[in-house]
């Protein structure tokens, strides 16, 4: 059986009016099913575009990405739309919350759309936000923010959960809470998780790590051992 | 250091193209929108300005109702401040149309220096047989035609025309006629369809019923300037005109005077000549009279005379016959008395004759008998014997007296003894019983003597009785012997008489005999006399009758002779008759005919009384309609001009706050590190300034540009319909222009300097960390949970947001509900245009048509026409209409007067009413007015208005009702009002027709013109279609309004739909990458819009409602009232086309929205 995540040899141009730049030089990797999954590199190393190209947000210019057995590297737009609604949770750096929705509307935001949600309470009282769910995101602090993004993410019940450096814009403490809640979260569900980060030293809560540099995959390896959140330190 | 903000600046500019451009944009609009609208005023007025001043407009118009002279025109040109001065005619008359119709044109003579023409081609007139005419009613190919003056005109008219027909030369314009207007006339149907310009040889008249001047000093056109210079020159004006229309009358009084005077010598003389005449003629006429009744009586005199004679022979015949008749009676009597008379002498001779022999035979018989004694001897006797007797009768009469003395001593001494014996009887019986025995004795005793004495005498009586009858028959004895004797004496007496008898007899006898004979003789000769005279009456009658019958011959032949006198009489009377007649007819039409000069010289008279000093009129350019309507319609443009630029404006600000706001708003990093670098406020707030200022700038001068050219070109083109006298002027309007600036300058700096003034303020630090997020906010409605409960749950975030931004919320609606209003107000122009005609003719004047005759109708020409054309009509109604000037409160209007002849009828030809219902007819006294006229007079219901024609009739009306109306001002009277003001009921020239609905309006309508005496057939159908083609050239404008509303609407909803997606970049991104598709999230962004789009349309409509009865009323045109509303499918179509622009827009931005890349939201928030 093939992985869950299939990149193959996917490559990346943009075009800045006559300069082409190449993102994505010929990149390929698997993630299996239920695995964390961190994907690590400088920053312009090409991350994002893995990211956007992942989660349907960005087409590829050649290779192929196949998630669960279905090619989305062929997808159109629309299908990718589907896509990105059906199969895919994202969590983002700046949380992206839309201000003039409640913490439980902004997750209700996701699970309208979706074929088969969670209930957006439930899945906040599990992030721990279930006092604050009427509170509008000013209202609340960048964890609690990034919690209910996570909470919106998860609501979704997607295949794929995408997080672009969800600690990025936290200290420290709430960044490991946040990513504790991930951490559990997945093993609870099952759910396959990829989080990308500069941050080397998150690479010990994953199951999979891979190390992206200068647009090409640098390393990728499967920790024996998954540190628990808690003990990671950096 | 300036160069590279200047850069920076630059090429923010072009990376934010669309957000320039929207200000540049609004700016242009209301730039555009307002130097338009201002310069189109402007413009149009400065083309009027330079055609008037081209063609010398009149400033002054003079008129006199005695009209003027050659003289009059000189001495008032002279008059200081004065530029030139021109008599003129002008005349109305009928002319007959290419089709056999006929219709009014206006005659104006050309003039020179005043009001010159404007050839549009051909020539001018060379002659007094040509003519120029009105470029409206003629095209081109009229050139060469002729102008025919129709025969319908009053010969009063035709005598004023030199020709009967005129060729056309040329098309001309006239400034006196600046708009479509041609004016009403009193001939024809009442309108004056176009003009025509004549040499003033074409007219025949010695007068100018008017003089054109143009004053040294004016001014601009419609300037106060102007106004001043010619309110300044009134009074000289005014001044010259009197004087000289006070010369005319004494000349027209003088020269009138004089003729009277000869026409009163004239007359004087013929009437004393007829007067000598007459009475020559009358003493004629009397002569023979007297004459015929002279012969007439002496005829009658011997007419009588005749009968008499004729009766008097008539009587003679008569008694001749009756004469006749006599005489043969007396012939016959005569006749008879001779025969009888005859007989009668023959028996008395017969009895004569018996008698004398019974007397010899009696005389035979006595002398036989003896000798008889003497007759002596006898006598003696007889005397004898009568003595004896007497004797005897006298002794007996003495032995009587004896016995009677002896009776009577005997019966006195009886007598006392007797009464003694009685008295003793008394006492006896008396005392018997009483037993006086003595006395009773002495008594009886007593009476025995008595009674012894009694019967003595007794005895002595009967004693003395019977000697006495003893001697008596002694005596009677001796007497009877006596008496014997005497007896026989006279027998012997008896015998001698009887001889004697005889012989007497016997002698008479013989002398009847012999009288016998001699009467016999004479009866022979009486009768022989009486045969003479008999014969000799006969005769006489005889002569008689032939005198008679002669003269009854006579009698004849002098009747015959009379009937000959009488017919010639009767001729002679005749002929007098004749002759009296006819000197009766000739005295009478001569009488007639002196009297009719008698009065013409007396109303020649009353005329020169009457001539009143002339009325002069002095007017200035504000009575000429096409002057004053080109003043409102160009206010018009101002009116418009007033209003929307300012909604521009405001708009444009807005739209120039926002988007500042909101560059300002991104741009604080870049704010705060410029200002981190040590950049002044001034300078960093420059770059903004520059930004929104240049776009601001080069907004004005396109808009500026672009309005000054479009708007004029459009408006004059709208107006071209109504006045297209020249090519609109363009100009540039400097001050304008530079008010233009400055406030588009103003608006966009303003705001520029008020979106960045707070942010300078703040300092680097705070400016560079990026601005906290707006918070959410529970809005109101959520506190309504019915409602918000059952709300889904994207449309709770829709209007979250909705209310969440307040500015753009104000803004939004503002420009939305300002094109939704202006669209409206765009088709509610349309519409209540639109309906000015289907109104009037569909709800005021139901008839299909109206007919004018040639002449006023009588009742009797009204049935033949309705008789004649009884297949067309389904009923009529003859009215008199004309144009007067109506009075209120020191302002005049002109306004159709409605006089129906049966105003109860007129329910079914003009339907008299106004908002709140049916308004009855008017009373007499009474009128009913339209909305319009009342307004501009200043009139209610109650008021009294006074109506004057141009026969100067005038009415004086209370008002008891106003109407509604739409073309046209009309006052409607009852006929009985103009009966009782004017002393007459006019008759009627106009009737208004229902046709049949069967037939075809224009083949009715044809029938109908071509019954007798018809002049004109208007049909109304006709008439509303002309009004609607004419409304169109309102259409552009319409559009014009429209599609500026709509740029508008595209341009406040392009940016701020822009601004919408530019500040939630993020958001939507994020909505992206969470799976939301194209379509959920166009509609996460533009349901907001839509929203915002249905609230602004909705505010829209009130507004647009408000805006366009504003406009309406600033739209002001004469003769024309409009309905101020909008149909149901304006409201409609507004918001449907606000919507339109919203889903333009939509569309627009959908693309915009397609772009934006899902990796911003992975942006870091800045």
């Amino acid at each position: 059986m093939a992985a869950f995540v299939q990149f193959k040899d996917v490559k990346k141009v943009y075009h800045m009016g006559e300069v082409s730049i190449e993102a994505l030089h010929n990149v390929s990797f698997e993630i299996e099913k239920g695995e964390i999954c961190v994907i690590v590199g400088a920053s312009g190393a090409g991350k994002t575009t893995i990211l956007n190209i992942l989660g349907g947000m960005d087409t590829l210019t050649e290779g192929h990405v196949v998630l669960d057995g279905k090619e989305i590297s062929n997808y159109n737009q629309k299908q990718l739309t589907a896509y990105r609604r059906y199969d895919i949770g994202f969590v983002f750096q700046f949380y992206n919350l839309v201000p003039n929705l409640t913490a439980l509307e902004n997750v209700e935001l996701a699970s309208q759309i979706c074929r088969d949600p969670l209930d957006p309470m439930t899945v906040l009282q599990e992030v721990g936000l279930a006092d604050r769910a009427g509170n509008f995101p000013a209202q609340l602090s960048g964890g609690e923010q990034q919690r209910v993004a996570i909470a919106r993410a998860l609501a979704k019940n997607p295949k794929l959960l995408l997080c672009d450096e969800p600690t990025g814009a936290l200290d420290y403490n709430t960044g490991k809470a946040v990513l504790k809640l991930l951490q559990d979260s997945c093993r609870r569900s099952g759910m396959t998780v990829v989080i990308i980060t500069h941050n080397h030293a998150l690479t010990a809560m994953a199951d999979r790590v891979i190390t992206v540099k200068n647009g090409r995959i640098d390393s990728m390896s499967k920790n024996a051992v998954v540190t628990p959140v808690e003990e990671i330190e950096w | 250091m300036r160069s590279v903000l200047g850069k920076t600046t630059f090429r923010e500019i072009r990376h934010s193209l669309g957000r320039y451009f929207a200000i540049l944009a609004i700016v242009a609009l209301g730039v555009g929108f307002f130097a338009g609208l201002k310069v189109s005023r402007s413009a149009m007025v400065q083309t009027g300005d330079d055609y008037l001043n081209q063609l010398h407009f009149f400033d002054y118009r003079l008129i006199s109702t005695l009209g003027f002279t050659q003289e009059d025109v000189d001495a008032i040109a002279q008059g200081e401040g004065i530029s030139d001065a021109e008599g003129a005619v002008s005349l109305d008359f009928l002319y007959t149309q290419e089709d056999g119709t006929e219709a009014v044109l206006k005659a104006h003579s050309i003039t020179e220096q005043v009001n010159q023409l404007e050839l549009v081609t051909g020539r001018m007139p060379q002659n007094a047989q040509e003519c120029v005419v009105d470029s409206r009613l003629f095209g081109e190919d009229a050139v060469g035609s002729v102008i025919q003056v129709s025969d319908s005109n009053t010969e009063e008219t035709t005598d004023q025309f030199a020709y009967q027909s005129y060729t056309i030369t040329g098309i001309v314009r006239s400034p006196y006629y600046l708009n479509f207007e041609r004016g009403n006339t009193s001939i024809g149907n009442g309108t004056v369809s176009g003009f025509v310009y004549l040499p003033y040889e074409a007219f025949d008249l010695d007068y100018y019923t008017e003089i054109f001047l143009t004053l040294d000093q004016t001014g601009y056109l419609f300037s106060d300037e102007y106004d001043n210079a010619v309110k300044a020159m009134e009074d000289t004006v005014t001044e010259l005109c009197n004087n000289r229309a006070d010369i005319r009358y004494e000349k027209i009084v003088s020269d009138a005077t004089q003729e009277l005077e000869d026409g009163w010598a004239e007359y004087n003389q013929n009437n004393e000549e007829f007067q000598t005449k007459k009475k020559d003629a009358q003493q004629q006429l009397e002569d023979s009279l007297a004459q015929l009744e002279e012969g007439q009586a002496e005829l009658e005199s011997q007419r009588t005379q005749l009968e008499n004679t004729e009766s008097t022979l008539n009587d003679s015949r008569q008694q001749l016959t009756a004469g006749q008749e006599e005489l043969n009676t007396q012939r016959e009597e005569f006749e008879r008395t001779r025969s009888e008379t005859l007989a009668q002498l023959d028996t008395q001779q017969q009895s004569l004759t018996e008698q004398l022999n019974q007397v010899n035979d009696g005389l035979a018989q006595i002398e036989a008998a003896g000798p008889l004694p003497s007759r002596d001897e006898l006598v003696s006797s007889q005397t004898q014997i009568e003595a004896g007797l007497d004797e005897i009768e006298r002794q007996r009469q003495a032995a009587q007296q004896a016995y009677e003395d002896g009776l009577a001593q005997i019966d006195a001494a009886l007598q006392p003894l007797q009464a003694q014996l009685e008295e003793v009887t008394n006492q006896l019986n008396q005392i018997a019983g009483t037993g006086q025995t003595e006395l009773e004795q002495q008594l009886r005793q007593l009476k025995a003597q008595l009674e012894q004495g009694i019967a003595a005498l007794q005895q002595q009586r009967t004693d003395a009785q019977q000697s006495y009858e003893d001697g008596i028959a002694l005596l009677d004895e001796q007497q009877s012997i006596l008496e014997e004797q005497l007896s026989s004496v006279q027998s012997g007496l008896q015998a001698l008489d009887q001889q004697d008898q005889l012989l007497s007899a016997k002698a008479q006898l013989e002398d009847g005999l012999q009288q016998l004979a001699d009467g016999r003789n004479q009866a022979l000769a009486e009768f022989a006399s009486a045969q003479q005279q008999l014969e000799g009456a006969q005769q006489q009658l005889d002569d008689g009758l032939a005198q008679v019958e002669d003269g009854l011959a006579q009698l004849e032949s002098g009747r015959q002779q009379l009937e000959q006198a009488q017919i010639e009489l009767d001729d002679g009377w005749t002929e007098y008759q004749n002759a009296k007649a006819e000197a009766d007819q000739e005295f009478a039409d001569a009488q007639q005919q002196l009297d009719s000069a008698l009065s013409d010289l007396n109303d020649a008279q009353q005329e020169i009384d009457d001539l009143e000093p002339a009325t002069t009129y002095v007017l200035n350019r504000d009575t000429n309609v096409g002057y004053v309507s080109f003043n409102s319609d160009s206010n018009i443009v101002d009116g418009i001009a007033a209003v929307f630029p300012i909604f521009f404006f405001l708009v444009a600000a807005l739209v120039c706050i926002t988007t500042m706001n909101r560059m300002v708003d991104e741009q604080r990093t870049q704010i705060g590190v410029l200002k981190a670098l040590g950049y002044g406020k001034a300078a960093i707030m420059g770059k903004y300034m520059t930004y929104s200022g240049s776009a601001a700038l080069i907004g004005c001068i396109v808009g500026f540009m672009a309005g000054s050219y479009l708007f004029p070109k459009v408006i004059w083109m709208a107006y071209g319909i109504m006045y297209g006298f020249a090519e609109i002027q363009f100009l540039f309007d400097l001050p304008l222009a530079l008010i233009s600036i400055a406030v588009s300058l103003l608006c966009s700096i303003g705001a520029t300097w008020f979106s960045c003034y707070q942010e300078l303020f703040n300092v680097p630090a705070e400016l560079i960390r990026p601005k906290a997020p707006k918070s959410g906010k529970r809005i109101l409605l959520e506190r309504i949970p019915l409602i918000w409960g059952h709300m889904k749950f994207l449309h709770k975030v829709s209007v979250r947001n909705i209310f969440r931004y307040k500015k753009r919320f104000v803004m939004m609606l503002l420009g939305i509900s300002g094109c939704t209003a202006l669209i409206l107000t765009g088709f509610g122009i349309k519409d209540s245009i639109a309906g000015i005609a289907n109104q009037q003719f569909g709800e005021i004047q139901l008839y299909d048509c109206s007919v004018t005759f040639q002449e006023e109708q009588s009742e009797t020409e009204l049935t033949d026409f309705a008789n004649q054309c009884a297949d067309a009509i389904e009923g009529y109604l003859p009215a008199f209409e004309e144009s007067v000037d109506v009075d209120a409160g020191g302002v005049t209007k002109s306004v159709n007067l409605v006089v129906p002849s049966d105003p109860s009828q007129i329910s079914s030809y003009i339907s008299v009413h106004n908002g709140s219902g049916d308004i009855s007819f008017p009373q007499q006294g009474e009128a009913v007015i339209n909305e319009k006229i009342a307004q501009q007079l200043g009139v209610q219901v109650g008021d009294t208005i006074s109506a004057r024609d141009n026969d100067m009739r005038s009415l004086t009306l209370t008002v008891s009702g106003i109407c509604d109306n739409y073309v046209y001002n009309y006052l409607y009277v009852s006929p009985d009002t103009l009966a009782d003001q004017w002393g007459e009921q006019p008759e009627p020239k106009t009737v208004y027709v229902n046709l049949n609905e069967s037939r075809d309006l224009h083949e009715a309508a044809a029938e109908l013109m071509a019954a007798d005496g018809v002049s004109n057939v208007s049909i109304n159908a006709d008439t509303a279609s002309r009004v609607d083609s004419m409304m169109v050239s309102l259409n552009s404008v319409i559009v014009l309004i429209i599609t500026s509303a709509g740029m508008l609407a595209f341009i406040v909803l392009y940016n701020l739909t822009n601004i919408n997606i530019t500040e939630r970049v993020r958001e939507i991104a994020t909505i992206k990458v969470l799976g939301f598709n194209q379509k959920e999230t166009g509609a996460y962004v533009f349901r907001e819009n839509l929203v915002l789009t249905a609230i602004g349309a909705l505010v829209g409509l009130p507004l647009g409602r408000w805006l366009h009865a504003f406009v309406m009323n600033q739209i002001q045109i004469d003769m024309v009232s409009f309905d101020i509303r909008v149909e149901p499918m304006s409201y409609i179509f507004s918001v449907a086309l606000t919507f339109a622009f919203a889903c333009l827009v939509a569309v627009l931005m959908y693309f915009k929205l397609d772009k934006i890349n899902m990796a911003e939201s992975l942006k870091s928030v800045d």
